[in-house]
């Protein structure tokens, strides 16, 4: 139990004071003579054990009443923290920071969750000075120690950002710490809004920390600060999409904004628009929860007066109150696809890389003998449907790659043991009776080719069978998607700015029923548009998910006077030639929070605390409860005095012929 | 009474425990038997004997040896018959004052102790009885009787009483039970015992007592002397109760024992009321809260009545 004023417990001997004045007047006693000796002895025999215990219950009272007074003057904090005083302090703490968009939520004290965190470790640690602190945050994802968590608030990397978190990951680059440091009794306190986006349930992430932290040989124990206020009166806006300008009207574009509320009735609030130099306010008409709207504007003359924000009215988080971009220019979805003939298999891809028929032009079909003939500077992705090529193709690939380019292998009808970039593979191909396909099972619904749609839609994964698999091997491979018997649907390879994709099953209907449409093609169009960026001279992208090791030093904010680092701040930047527009993630406006039972699932295994912080009024990791402590004391002094009521007044000398 | 009577009372009036005041006031009422008693000397209690009286009693034969001047000649004119004409006997009181002076009656309060209340009692009742002419004695006794001194009717023997009242002390183990039965057995003749004490003994032993002097044909009054604190038992720490007739002694929480003795008092004091009552006692609880002028006057008032 931790203590406001703890030097005041030095006064806790005081609570011997009715134990030595009971011995005391056991000891001092008055000595009276006495004729009336034979009902005295009969009287002390029949005194009843129900007596002595009485006797004894009002000296527990008395000092528990002082104990209580005691400790609700030396102001006790009570909490998830508690049992610190009983455990001993830990040899090294790891502090992970959720430091996320929605960390921003103000309590009614006007104090962000994320200060409050910031407030309240410092204050929780002061008890610990032979502690080892080790941060770790969402941005970098890197353990870093701290000499003291008094110098969180002051910290350039626990500032607020505008990305988001992912704490399965956090929490798993925390064990890797212990396991690879040895950092002996280890405590992890995670501070975060309770997000289910950040913290992803689903994740399979979460049985490899459980089984990581089994195989400790210390204990681990995680305490949990959940910053999880209610936002009910926050209004966030999101841009969801941008249409280019048509050919009739090249110099008009159209945005659809969305703004989030919580439910409430039919009403009008003024936002403000924002696009270079000029500042106009519209009225918006709110009837709902969500709420869309579509806003043109005009091309400007140069980037800083093509790029703005669409901003709401203040409210208990700022950071969601803005919504930046840009004017929206065609993005060129150029993509080859490498097949040795031109088969079904081909064709579908085709068409699922370009449904619209104008998009047809920006297909190109080629021989994987003639791979090297890949016009690679001017080719946004590439779709392989054919054995791993040559060693100088790879190093090509892996220069488009590293470029910012998407490659989406398919495998091959045949068996083939060439190496990708010496370590993929293709396996052994599996075949399934027709009356057993497989299904998939687990999939990334937050980002990636098989997310969720904007409108929150969840793409049919789940509904393909799959009838043949090659396996893929290999190391540093991602799983996106796996079957139900967990292999390896579709994976990942992130290579610098772009990323390689590995489908473990064709689409069509001999391997599976992937050709029907529904996953394959916004899998593909989503894969198509990563790459795409590579050739884009503008750029929407989530805030965080940009990866600006390439350049972030050559990113410049289009708007100088608020000079932000684009890693972790929404805005419009220019990089070289290129405008990225920088929103923070959707998933940051979701008031959707996990529980304790999703916190159970999550540390089946683990030792875990939970501290829930609602108030935001006292930098402590716990609220005061001397007012408990008082009504307590009140409670065992009413029993004392009851017990002390005396009993010789319900027998008096009955007879008047008596007194 | 004649005058050096008058002024040796008075000058016994010089006692502490004797207030001419209450004396003048009480000495309007005579003190009375309830039953008979036999005396030596003609006085205003009934006699169980017959004997010259105004009171006409009964007519009996006559058998040979009485009196032939007792024979109502008158009768013997109308019947031819020789009938003895018998007179009520009165007689003087034989009254003994049993006074515990055991160690407990030293038990002192607000209001004094009980033997120096009991001396005031005691003392008063003696001169009444002295003053209407009956015969006084008193009996000191703790363990035994201490001081005896036989009942008789002179002045100068009530100035001995006061002597021996003056000089009591309370000191010793009470034994009342056998004193009484003692006495019982030792009074030979009907007389009038009233005994004061605090009775704080066995109680079926104490029952016999009285059921004892009752077949004795005794007069029985008690006066049970006690103390409001006693009463009460009103102490707020914790206490050595000391024994004051032995060694003994109990330390305890007088609030935590005060239901239960107040209970066992209360038992006691409805088993002496009761047995009392049976045995034919006149039982005068004595709170020393009381007056005992008060006291003697409810006394003597009801024997009035009787």
């Amino acid at each position: 139990m931790t203590f406001l004023q703890p030097l005041l417990l030095w006064g806790l001997p005081l609570c011997l004071i009715p134990i030595l004045i009971h011995l005391m007047n056991r000891i001092r006693y008055r000595s009276v003579e006495w004729a009336a000796i034979m009902f005295l002895i009969k009287a002390n025999r029949s005194s009843t054990s129900m007596a002595r215990l009485r006797q004894f219950l009002i000296l527990l009272f008395r000092v528990l009443a002082i104990l209580v007074l005691i400790f609700a003057v030396a102001r006790p904090l009570a909490g998830g923290w508690l049992g610190w005083t009983f455990s001993g302090p830990p040899e090294t703490v790891i502090i992970i920071l959720d430091r996320s968009s929605s960390m921003g939520t103000q309590y009614s004290t006007r104090i962000s969750r994320l200060n409050q965190a910031k407030k309240i470790i410092p204050a929780a640690a002061k008890d610990f000075p032979g502690t080892r602190f080790v941060l770790i945050e969402n941005v970098n994802r890197k353990p870093c120690d701290i000499s003291s968590p008094d110098i969180l608030p002051s910290l350039t990397d626990t500032a607020q950002t505008q990305t988001s978190s992912d704490i399965p990951s956090l929490v798993d680059e925390a064990v890797n710490h212990i396991i690879t440091n040895k950092t002996g009794v280890t405590e992890i306190w995670l501070a975060s809004d309770m997000q289910t986006s950040d913290w992803q349930p689903e994740n399979s992430k979460w049985r490899e920390i459980e089984s990581k932290a089994k195989s400790l040989p210390q204990s681990l124990h995680i305490r949990i600060l959940a910053l999880d206020s209610k936002g009910d009166e926050n209004m966030s806006v999101r841009l969801i999409k941008t249409n280019p300008p048509r050919a009739n009207a090249p110099q008009e574009a159209e945005l659809v904004f969305e703004i989030d509320r919580p439910a409430g009735s039919e009403t009008v609030i003024p936002v403000t628009l924002a696009q270079g130099e000029n500042r106009k306010q519209i009225n918006i008409k709110l009837s709902g929860t969500l709420n869309k709207f579509r806003q043109k504007i005009t091309k400007g003359e140069n980037i800083s007066d093509n790029s703005g924000y669409l901003e709401l009215p203040s409210d208990i988080n700022q950071d969601d109150n803005r919504a930046y971009f840009t004017f929206p220019v065609q993005q060129e979805k150029k993509t080859t696809i490498v097949s040795s003939d031109n088969n079904v298999c081909s064709q579908i891809l085709a068409i699922a890389a370009s449904p619209d028929e104008k998009e047809q032009a920006n297909i190109k079909f080629q021989q994987p003998s003639a791979a090297d003939l890949i016009d690679f500077k001017d080719t946004a992705s590439i779709i392989w449907l054919a054995p791993f090529p040559s060693e100088e193709v790879q190093k090509e690939l892996r220069q488009f790659i590293s470029e910012g380019g998407t490659v989406l292998f398919f495998p091959p009808e045949k068996d083939d043991s060439t190496k990708l970039f010496s370590s993929i593979s293709w396996g052994d191909c599996e075949v399934r009776k027709e009356t057993e396909p497989i299904s998939l099972k687990e999939w990334e619904r937050r980002s990636g080719p098989l997310e969720d749609t904007a409108s929150g839609e969840i793409l049919p994964v789940g509904e393909i069978k799959v009838s043949k698999i090659r396996q893929l091997e290999g190391s540093g491979l991602n799983p996106i998607a796996a079957y139900a018997d967990g292999k390896i649907f579709l994976a990942r390879l992130k290579m610098m700015g772009g990323a390689a994709y590995f489908c473990t099953t064709l689409p069509v209907p001999d391997w599976s029923t992937l050709g029907e449409g529904q996953v394959l093609v916004p899998m593909i169009q989503r894969i198509l548009a990563e790459g795409g960026t590579r050739l884009s001279k503008t750029v929407f992208a989530e805030c965080g998910s940009w990866d600006m090791e390439l350049n972030s030093s050559g990113t410049k904010d289009v708007n100088i006077k608020e000079n932000k680092d684009p890693r972790i701040n929404s805005g419009v930047y220019r990089s070289g030639d290129r405008t990225l527009v920088l929103n923070r993630p959707a998933s940051e406006d979701l008031q959707e929070y996990i529980g304790t039972t999703e916190l159970e699932g999550i540390f089946r295994g683990i030792s875990f605390s939970t501290l829930h912080e609602k108030s935001g009024r006292d930098a402590s990791m716990s609220t005061e409860i001397w007012k408990a402590f008082l009504v307590l004391m009140l409670l065992f002094l009413v029993s004392e005095a009851f017990l002390c009521l005396p009993i010789s007044f319900k027998t008096k000398t009955k007879k008047a012929g008596f007194q | 009474m004649n005058p050096k009577s008058i002024n040796e009372f008075r000058g016994e009036s010089r006692h502490e425990f004797l207030d001419p005041q209450v004396l003048a006031k009480l000495s309007m009422l005579n003190v009375v038997s309830r039953g008979l008693v036999e005396g030596s000397f003609t006085g205003m209690h009934k006699s169980p004997h017959r004997g010259s009286s105004v009171e006409f009693a009964q007519y009996r034969k006559y058998v040979p040896g009485d009196d032939i001047k007792n024979v109502d000649w008158k009768i013997y004119a109308k019947t031819d018959r020789f009938y003895i004409k018998e007179f009520e006997a009165d007689t003087n009181l034989r009254c003994h004052l049993v006074v515990d002076c055991s160690s407990s009656m030293g038990f002192k309060g607000k209001h004094g102790s009980k033997l120096d209340y009991t001396k005031r009692l005691a003392a008063t009742l003696a001169q009444l009885l002295i003053q209407q002419g009956d015969a006084v004695g008193l009996q000191c006794f703790s363990e035994s009787v201490t001081k005896d001194i036989p009942a008789r009717g002179s002045p100068k023997h009530l100035r001995n009483i006061f002597e021996i009242i003056g000089s009591a002390v309370p000191a010793g183990k009470t034994d009342i039970v056998g004193v009484l039965h003692d006495l019982a057995e030792k009074i030979r003749r009907r007389a009038m015992i009233i005994v004061f004490s605090d009775f704080f003994t066995d109680i079926d032993a104490l029952l016999d007592c009285f059921q004892h002097m009752k077949f004795r044909k005794h007069d029985l009054a008690i006066f049970h002397l006690m103390d409001p604190e006693e009463l009460t038992f009103e102490f707020d720490r914790s206490i050595r109760f000391q024994d004051m007739e032995s060694t003994f002694s109990v330390v305890t929480e007088p609030a935590v024992i005060k239901n239960d003795y107040l209970k066992e008092l209360n038992h006691y004091l409805d088993r002496m009321l009761l047995g009392c009552s049976e045995f034919h006692v006149d039982y005068r609880f004595t709170n020393l809260l009381r007056p005992y002028p008060e006291v003697l006057t409810d006394f003597l008032l009801s024997r009035q009545r009787k």
